[in-house]
């Protein structure tokens, strides 16, 4: 389906996870990509808490920044608009027609190419935007309470799990996350 | 977005929002990175709806640590309006501002002595987003007029002004009848407006 798979020049690629817990959350490989100017908890294990961190999510967010490195390679001018499907490991689901809907999202957006990323699925908390799922009620959710104090939703929701990015928009997504590290 | 006098872009949007800043570095939840940077149009992003694939996203997985951030200080809300799918905007309006109907363009004979050019105008109520983010998320989308048999289209994110003196040109003088469309990047017409012209061609001094 997908004629324009980038990555490692490799039409699929699996790529290894961080593992949150395993961290050295002071390295320069972390604090490069990481604001911690504010960081006054350094002595408590998650040096991130201000921004409501948690080292599994640095760890996820450390393995999405591993995939755009890839896909933005060295970052030359050839092949920008082309673009790679990203799946993470817990996909659940896809649509009833997954692949009807995909052939006919890919024939739209391939005419279209002012487009960086494309959220092929999100989850919204607190407020049922275009049928977003509800997170909230969904069985587990105490779970997730319990561990962030509070019932304080996500507001409009979000979702890595699935996306597209094109070359250019891991760039430019680099770019924006290592830039601080000279500021 | 108001395309004005001579095709020269002016902006205005029913609910202005103020812009969140452009926050470099990976500083909530990854997801939220992306948002984040959709946002404040550091890239361009869309999402479909509806969804195409989901997520346990991990809630459900017993022994997992959650890689999800919710709540918690310092937490930005996130309009994610910004990465709709492909659609029109609700509430928007499109209205041919000039030439307003009835009105008497005049052209020289002489092509090449025709100045300044006669543009058309468009005006467009945003539907309550942003002007700026509405102009970018539309881009791609194209004005195009007609007359009679003669279409001219361009691409409201490359230039906002369309010419109309040469289509004018054709068939000679008299009252004519401009269609004047939005159309989508899928080519859908989104918007429609007939304005009718007298058109008066002078022979040169």
């Amino acid at each position: 389906m997908f004629t324009h798979l980038y990555y490692s020049l490799s039409p699929i690629t699996r790529v290894s996870a961080v593992d949150g817990r395993t961290l050295n959350l002071v390295s320069s490989s972390i604090l490069s990509l990481f604001s911690l100017k504010t960081w006054s908890q350094a002595t408590i294990g998650n040096p991130h808490s201000h921004h409501g961190y948690a080292m599994a999510v640095v760890g996820n967010a450390l393995s999405h920044v591993d995939v755009l490195r890839g896909v933005c390679g060295d970052g030359s001018e050839a092949n920008r608009d082309e673009y790679v499907l990203v799946l993470e490991d817990d996909i659940d689901s896809f649509s009833p027609d997954f692949a009807a809907d995909m052939a006919s999202t890919v024939a739209r957006i391939e005419r279209d190419q002012t487009w960086d990323v494309i959220l092929l699925g999100t989850f919204s908390e607190s407020v049922d935007l275009y049928n977003d799922r509800r997170a909230y009620d969904e069985p587990g959710v105490e779970f997730l309470k319990r561990v962030n104090h509070e019932a304080k939703s996500r507001t409009f929701g979000g979702g890595s799990h699935a996306y597209l990015v094109r070359r250019k928009g891991a760039c430019k997504l680099l770019k924006l996350a290592e830039e601080v590290s000279t500021a | 977005m108001y395309v004005g006098p001579f095709g020269h872009p002016r902006v205005w949007s029913i609910c202005t929002r103020s812009h969140l800043p452009l926050q470099t570095h990976v500083m909530q939840a990854i997801d939220w990175f992306i948002l984040h940077a959709i946002t404040t149009q550091a890239i361009v992003g869309y999402k479909c709806n509806p969804n195409l694939v989901n997520s346990k996203s991990v809630l459900e997985e017993s022994g997992r640590v959650s890689s999800s951030d919710v709540g918690g200080e310092g937490q930005v809300e996130y309009h994610n309006h910004r990465v709709v799918e492909f659609v029109e905007e609700e509430g928007m309006e499109v209205a041919v501002v000039w030439p307003t109907r009835g009105t008497v363009v005049v052209l020289n004979a002489d092509a090449t002595r025709d100045s300044p050019e006669i543009y058309l105008e468009v005006g467009i109520v945003t539907g309550g987003l942003a002007a700026n983010i509405f102009g970018k998320r539309h881009s791609r989308s194209r004005m195009c007029v007609a007359v009679g048999a003669l279409t001219k289209c361009q691409l409201i994110g490359v230039d906002e002004k369309i010419g109309l003196s040469d289509i004018l040109r054709e068939g000679g003088t008299g009252t004519k009848v401009l269609t004047v469309q939005m159309v989508t990047m899928f080519d859908k017409v989104i918007a429609e407006e007939e304005v009718s012209v007298d058109v008066k061609i002078i022979a040169p001094p």
